[in-house]
């Protein structure tokens, strides 16, 4: 049975290579003169491309680095949660511990049949999976990774965060509906009482930042902590942000939205190939949203010695966020969603109010330490 | 050049709210709602009201949107409208007389001897003069509300500890 498993693995991924040679060759050759002109550019001037918006939109801190990223975390994740349950996790794709395994999902992803079902809402089913990876994927363009490497240095960035975020409950809603299906239905109504009712502490726990920093941009909170981390000042808001965060990104223990054993799949049940995949991706991507996010007003964003640069310590940073967020899932037990509502309003919110008012009353001793 | 960024808002949130009542469905008429909600927060966004323009957002969309299409859903579409003639001419009437009175009322602005497109205060001299000359009653309502919100809180703590 292992030989066998062994066997379809190792074509499958000759096969996947084959085709990703001869894609990659087809593009370079269409790509060729353009390519040469921008090596040379990069050689002579490599500033003048780097800081381009449309280099950082495209490849850094834009949507190349986030597909690698939320590829390399799917891979992370498996194995992770694996090892903390003594399963062994993607072991055969890609030789070394199974490391092509998320490529090879993606292959099978893509070239699978995406089943509308019968009485399903055509357009709104189709379209809600790509608007899952647009909702998730734009909070990035506020993010800064380094002074120079945020995409759009807005002067509000962190209520334009909190703005696009919104629309997510919406989009799950519609997937939802759109399924006619009554795990989806029910799945869909979870997460939006899941994910409505957590979008207020959220936004409350992101306050204190904004006060100690006197800023709405996530560039001027993240140098204002060139001394000292804000998470030192308001850690209970570090707190109900991280609770926060893991419910907004339905995982466990927050996945009453998706629980497996109740709701088969909950609302991305009749999604298929590529379609759940999308929602997949985007899930990821969310999350590395996220946990930018919580560096960024928390941890002090690039801030760090400086041997190293700024860009190192935020990736550094937002790294082990996303490996603390992926290996909660092997340690605790789904909760109910009566639990979760209850929590949310009747403990976070008053914590954050508190916190708040703790933040006010001591802003201006904070501020002359952090001056 | 600068008239075409606000006719194309225009013209995309005027086909969304027209979409949002007329539609069959009244998950599609939500959505379109949702739509008109986010053209009209981006036209705020180009008259340069960021706050309102994201607040608009966050809001309507996050929030409202979301209710309306939550009881549609849970209540179910009921059966769909029919097209009625009568209805539709009173709805016409009634558009033609907003938009008439919409007309009148701009062509009257413009027809003061001094049309100033820029409003004379800004965000900071309207806070600075509320917070100056109201300051008082603007404190009891904040404490009013804070303390609507704990009261709202200590009910839901309640109820929770009589079904526990």
């Amino acid at each position: 049975m292992q030989e066998l498993d062994k066997d379809y693995a190792s074509s499958f991924v000759k096969y996947s290579i084959v085709a990703v040679i001869i894609l990659l060759a087809l593009v370079l050759y269409l790509i060729y003169p353009y390519l040469l002109a921008l090596l040379q550019l990069l050689f002579l001037n490599p500033s003048a491309i780097l800081n381009t918006t449309l280099f950082k939109l495209l490849i850094f801190p834009g949507l190349i680095y986030v597909s690698i990223v939320a590829l390399i975390a799917e891979w992370v994740e498996r194995k992770l949660v694996a090892r903390i349950q003594v399963r062994v996790g993607p072991f055969y794709v890609g030789g070394w511990e199974g490391l092509l395994q998320p490529i090879a999902d993606l292959f099978k992803l893509i070239t699978k049949e995406i089943i509308i079902p019968k009485h399903a809402d055509k357009n709104i089913f189709i379209l809600s999976p790509v608007l899952a990876f647009i909702v998730g994927a734009l909070p990035i363009i506020v993010i800064p990774y380094s002074p120079t490497y945020v995409i759009w240095d807005y002067q509000f960035g962190l209520l334009l965060y909190f703005a696009i975020l919104a629309f997510y409950p919406l989009v799950v809603l519609l997937a939802a509906w759109s399924s006619n299906n009554k795990y989806s239905f029910i799945g869909g109504l979870r997460a939006l009482y899941q994910q409505a009712s957590y979008e207020v502490p959220l936004f409350l726990a992101a306050l204190p930042a904004v006060m100690l920093a006197g800023s709405f941009s996530l560039t001027a909170i993240a140098s204002a902590q060139a001394k000292v981390w804000f998470i030192l000042f308001a850690p209970l808001s570090a707190i109900v942000f991280f609770a926060g965060m893991m419910a907004e990104l339905e995982r466990i223990p927050f996945d009453m939205p998706e629980a497996d054993s109740e709701l088969v799949s909950g609302w991305t049940t009749e999604y298929s190939g590529i379609a759940w995949g999308l929602f997949q991706f985007g899930a990821y991507v969310k999350l590395l949203a996220y946990s930018g996010f919580f560096v960024t007003i928390f941890l002090g964003g690039w801030q760090g010695p400086a041997i190293l640069p700024p860009l190192f310590w935020s990736l550094l940073k937002v790294s082990i966020v996303v490996l603390i967020l992926l290996s909660v899932r092997g340690f605790f037990p789904r909760i109910r969603i009566d639990q979760l509502v209850r929590a949310g309003w009747g403990r976070l919110i008053p914590i954050c109010i508190l916190n708040i008012v703790i933040i006010a009353l001591l802003q201006p001793y904070i501020v002359s330490i952090l001056r | 050049m600068d008239f075409i960024v606000p006719i194309i808002l225009i013209i995309f949130s005027s086909i969304a709210a027209i979409l949002s009542l007329e539609s069959r469905s009244l998950v599609y008429g939500a959505v379109s709602l949702a739509i008109f909600f986010l053209g009209l927060s981006l036209f705020f966004f180009y008259l340069g009201l960021t706050y309102l323009a994201i607040f608009q957002v966050a809001v309507y969309v996050g929030a409202i949107a979301v209710l309306i299409m939550f009881t549609v859903m849970v209540v179910g579409e009921g059966q769909r409208r029919k097209r009625s003639v009568p209805l539709l001419a009173m709805g016409l009437l009634g558009g033609a007389i907003i938009l008439a009175s919409f007309i009148m009322g701009i062509s009257y602005f413009f027809s003061l001897p001094n049309p100033s497109m820029q409003p004379s205060f800004t965000l900071v001299s309207l806070a600075r003069y509320v917070m100056d000359n109201y300051g008082l009653i603007l404190f009891i309502l904040a404490l009013l509300l804070t303390s609507a919100a704990y009261g709202a809180v200590a009910l839901a703590r309640r109820e929770v500890e009589e079904t526990a």
